[in-house]
């Protein structure tokens, strides 16, 4: 069993996340087929000069993993790891298209630098003048997980003693027509709030109102982590799983079960499950699957409604399971089982992306 | 000449993002390196871009670069002498 514990965190999402006495009381209700992030001032975060230069998810990533880092009272840290799916796409489609427009002559050398994804962590690494191991890990939907696991292990091995772990992703206006043409995302006009509904309906009454696609979001989470419990600690990381491709429903039960086995819980000593149900029938079966199997008499809250589908939703979910163990209340709005947990001390995770990429996450009080 | 100057001032603050930097906020004759605007070694080749891709003039080696790029107005007169 590991344990990273959680100092500070913030959020940049489509919701207030980046208010620190925000508790998901109130949801924004999107319409349209994506969700954009709610983005503050940044240069109240960022020195000005550096501002200039930095993409908006560069912006996202720097200023959580300041805040994250600030409210930790962190000075320094022995490591900044960093997951990211699509690292800065929107500076890499901008440097694709000058390079069209020049004929692959005349490129400038910002849209480049900001082009790369592992930017993000040198941007942080460079705000804080710091020269530690800096990764960035780039896996898809298991890119915060990736970067997760190297965090729990490197505190495992005693390499570090703080670490700053994260992930950011964007949404642009390219990446709406693609998953529009490729029929990932919804073409009419929904609200991420009926999402939240037709699911809590499904495990309440076994609806079967699910359409295919989803709405797709984007965010940038960072957490301050240390190897000890601070007076100050949220909650702590107990473990990550991932599974790549499973091989069915069954699979992904007897993984959880395994997962849990290694990390010295039971499943009645799970609290809370925090789902990933973004609304797409096509995927939303593992869920409601886990929901009426392994989960019936566990507390279930969903998380997706709040952010959107993408890469790094998983991060998002951590910044939700840190809160509510903080907190010890889930929030009306994301609580989707008619009873809210009697007792909060650990919470599962359970999030796929486009049924490739599954994940479990443990956090514990 | 103050046409040209003019829209230099517009072309530098995109190409660089200089966010909250208004054209009338810098002085043509100020240094643009070392000075207010905070520019450095990545703006240069920044600049060197923006003469080729928009006036289609080469700056030829660094010593001319670090004559050119002194300040707005004397790559006014390098773009008016060369184009």
């Amino acid at each position: 069993m590991f344990k990273a514990y959680i100092n500070g965190l913030a959020c940049i999402s489509p919701q207030n996340t980046l208010d620190p006495t925000y508790f998901m009381d109130e949801v924004i209700s999107y319409q349209d087929s994506n969700m954009w992030c709610i983005e503050p001032k940044y240069k109240q975060y960022i020195n000005p000069r550096m501002v200039r230069r930095m993409g908006r998810v560069i912006r996202m990533g720097v200023t959580t993993a300041n805040l994250a880092m600030k409210e930790a009272g962190f000075e320094k840290v022995d490591a900044i790891i960093t997951g990211t799916a699509m690292g800065c796409i929107e500076d890499t489609e901008k440097f694709i298209k000058r390079m069209i427009e020049s004929d692959e002559g005349l490129l400038t050398p910002t849209a480049f630098i900001q082009s790369t994804h592992n930017t993000i962590g040198g941007q942080i690494a460079l705000a804080h003048k710091n020269t530690s191991y800096n990764m960035t890990y780039v896996h898809r939907g298991l890119s915060f997980e990736s970067a997760l696991l190297d965090a729990l292990l490197k505190f495992a091995e005693g390499d570090a003693k703080q670490i700053l772990l994260g992930s950011t992703d964007e949404l642009t206006k390219n990446n709406e027509a693609f998953y529009k043409e490729l029929g990932c995302a919804r073409i009419e006009n929904v609200s991420n709030l009926d999402m939240f509904k037709v699911n809590k309906q499904h495990l309440l009454e076994t609806s079967t109102k699910l359409e295919k696609g989803t709405q797709f979001g984007e965010g940038a989470g960072f957490f301050a982590l240390s190897s000890e419990r601070q007076e100050n600690s949220y909650a702590y990381f107990r473990g990550v799983n991932m599974i790549y491709r499973p091989k069915g429903l069954k699979h992904i039960q007897e993984e959880i079960l395994s997962f849990l086995s290694r990390i010295d819980l039971s499943l009645d000593e799970i609290d809370l499950v925090l789902l990933g149900n973004n609304g797409d029938r096509r995927f939303d079966y593992f869920y409601h699957n886990l929901e009426q199997n392994l989960f019936k008499n566990t507390g279930i809250a969903y998380f997706k409604h709040l952010c959107g589908e993408y890469s790094t939703s998983s991060c998002f979910a951590s910044w939700v399971a840190a809160k509510i163990l903080k907190n010890q209340a889930v929030p009306e709005t994301i609580l989707a089982s008619i009873n809210a947990p009697k007792k909060l001390n650990n919470i599962l995770i359970y999030n796929q992306y486009q049924a490739t990429n599954h994940v479990v996450i443990a956090m514990s009080k | 000449m103050n046409q040209l100057i003019e829209q230099l001032k517009v072309q530098i603050i995109q190409q660089l993002n200089l966010e909250d930097v208004e054209p009338q906020e810098i002085n043509e004759d100020e240094v643009l390196f070392g000075g207010d605007l905070g520019l450095d070694s990545i703006d240069a080749l920044e600049l060197i871009v923006l003469l080729e891709r928009e006036y289609g003039i080469k700056i030829k080696n660094q010593e001319e670069g670090k004559e050119v790029f002194v300040s707005v107005r004397t790559i006014a007169e390098f773009i008016d002498q060369n184009s």
